[in-house]
């Protein structure tokens, strides 16, 4: 085990509590280990890994920021209740029948991107998916600028070749931006159409087994081991398509988007 | 009751919660008394895990189902939304880091506020194999849970040190209050459809059935 070494073991301590004072308003939280200690297997230097760690962070500290009596990750726990709704509307009645309305039980997964439920290839070879998917060519350029440049370029509109360099799940959500009033969806994460995947993959069995909260953990606890990435991602794509088109059809109902379109 | 749990056969099902700061040894406690096993270098709990005994109690199968939850502070929102319909509680402290034992107070006001007032609460301070570095002193933490009417114990969950004893006394406390009462079909206190539904009863019982066990130190 890399961690057994006391060395190893050091850096993620190091890492981690340089971030903390790196990242006040965040600092420490439980989970950030799951997330960091791959940038130290894969990079030698230490400075090389805070980096690749801050950078990844920059995508997921909202998670693990508190405020008041909440946790961040509460605002994509209630994004997956709202597509599952969209999606799977069956299963998100039982779930909330059963008192799970607030999908706490997903937590882990959107917390450590599925770290504790695959193994550790598979949970690299799923991140490298994931944000080939949401790759964006003007990614640098945000992460170095920025939340000003982030706000300015969702005005500027896109060119058909830029939008071919898009990972194709950012590009459907790109597509999707133009074609409604710009700003008014903020895209969602794609972490949060997985977990929606990994729940419609085992919906037959939350449907007819769950008679509680503690069946729907365990049903999903047992996932351990045998999730299978690619799969997850490509369902997660179809679910994600569903879930804009039935938005793009609620969103005609709202009288000004007629208006706007005759 | 559904094919899946035909093999799954008990009087009672308990519901349990391990509470207590981060790194006090929750996790290996559950671990140590439903699979037996310990792990030095487990990792921390991210939300809620939970894991399942049946052992048992006095003439009946108990069976126990234990949530062990992320101890760190931040995530309490997340954590106590899973106190609910919990009849027995293990509040755990390392009695090698005295501010773990400091926050036990603000555990307990937490797991009150959230819970059946008839919860069987059992204070644990872990870890008791590092006798060199012991923080709390025994007499200390009895005190304390006499005061606030808890059981209490010491336990190892590396040498396997009353962990059993632990869990079996705070089940057994617990079918002792729902046995003296009446079995009312109607109310669940488990808020679990499934096995016998019991009602933990009035308040009384348990400070009727309340004694503080300890281990010597």
């Amino acid at each position: 085990m890399f961690y057994e070494k006391q060395e190893n073991l050091a850096k993620l301590w190091d890492i981690l509590a340089v971030y903390a004072w790196f990242d006040k308003d965040v600092g420490y939280g439980q989970g950030m280990s799951d997330l960091c200690s791959p940038m130290i297997m894969l990079l030698e230097d230490e400075a090389d890994a805070f980096w690749c760690f801050e950078r990844l962070m920059r995508r997921l500290r909202g998670n693990f920021r508190c405020t008041g009596n909440s946790v961040g990750v509460e605002t994509q726990l209630d994004s997956l209740a709202n597509v599952t709704q969209v999606v799977d509307p069956k299963l998100h009645s039982h779930l909330e029948h059963l008192g799970g309305g607030g999908y706490l039980f997903a937590f882990r997964m959107l917390m450590v991107l599925f770290r504790r439920e695959l193994s550790f290839g598979d949970s690299l070879y799923l991140w490298e998916m994931m944000w080939a998917l949401e790759y964006n060519p003007e990614l640098f350029s945000l992460y170095e600028g920025g939340d000003e440049t982030n706000s300015k370029s969702d005005t500027v509109r896109l060119k058909r070749k830029a939008i071919r360099q898009y990972g194709k799940y950012e590009r459907a959500n790109r597509k999707n931006q133009a074609r409604v009033k710009p700003g008014s969806v903020s895209p969602l994460p794609i972490s949060v159409f997985l977990v929606a995947s990994v729940l419609k993959d085992r919906s037959d069995k939350l449907l007819t087994e769950a008679r509680g909260l503690d069946d729907v953990v365990k049903i999903l606890n047992d996932i351990s081991g045998n999730m299978d990435a690619k799969k997850t991602c490509t369902e997660a794509m179809k679910i994600h398509k569903k879930y804009l088109k039935r938005q793009k059809r609620h969103s005609f109902h709202i009288p000004w988007l007629v208006s706007n379109a005759s | 009751m559904a094919a899946y749990r035909a093999d799954d056969d008990y009087d009672y099902l308990f519901k349990l919660v391990l509470i207590g700061d981060s790194g006090v040894g929750k996790s290996n406690l559950l671990s140590r008394f439903a699979k037996n096993e310990f792990n030095l270098e487990s990792k921390s709990t991210i939300g809620v895990e939970f894991a399942t005994r049946s052992i048992r109690v006095d003439d009946k199968i108990v069976k126990a189902q234990i949530w062990d939850t992320a101890g760190q502070e931040r995530y309490r929102a997340i954590t106590s939304a899973y106190y609910r319909g919990a009849v027995g509680a293990l509040l755990v402290y390392d009695t090698s880091r005295h501010v773990t034992f400091e926050n036990v107070e603000r555990w307990l006001k937490e797991l009150r506020a959230h819970t059946d007032s008839n919860i069987v609460i059992m204070l644990v301070g872990n870890k008791a194999d590092l006798r060199h570095l012991r923080a709390v002193p025994t007499e200390e933490a009895k005190a304390f849970a006499e005061k606030e009417n808890t059981y209490f114990m010491e336990t190892s969950a590396l040498e396997a040190l009353n962990v059993e004893t632990a869990f079996t006394e705070v089940l057994t406390q617990i079918h002792h209050v729902v046995s003296r009462k009446a079995l009312d079909a109607g109310d669940d206190p488990l808020g679990l459809p499934k096995g016998q539904t019991i009602n933990v009863g009035s308040k009384d019982d348990v400070s009727a059935v309340k004694k503080v066990g300890c281990c010597s130190a």
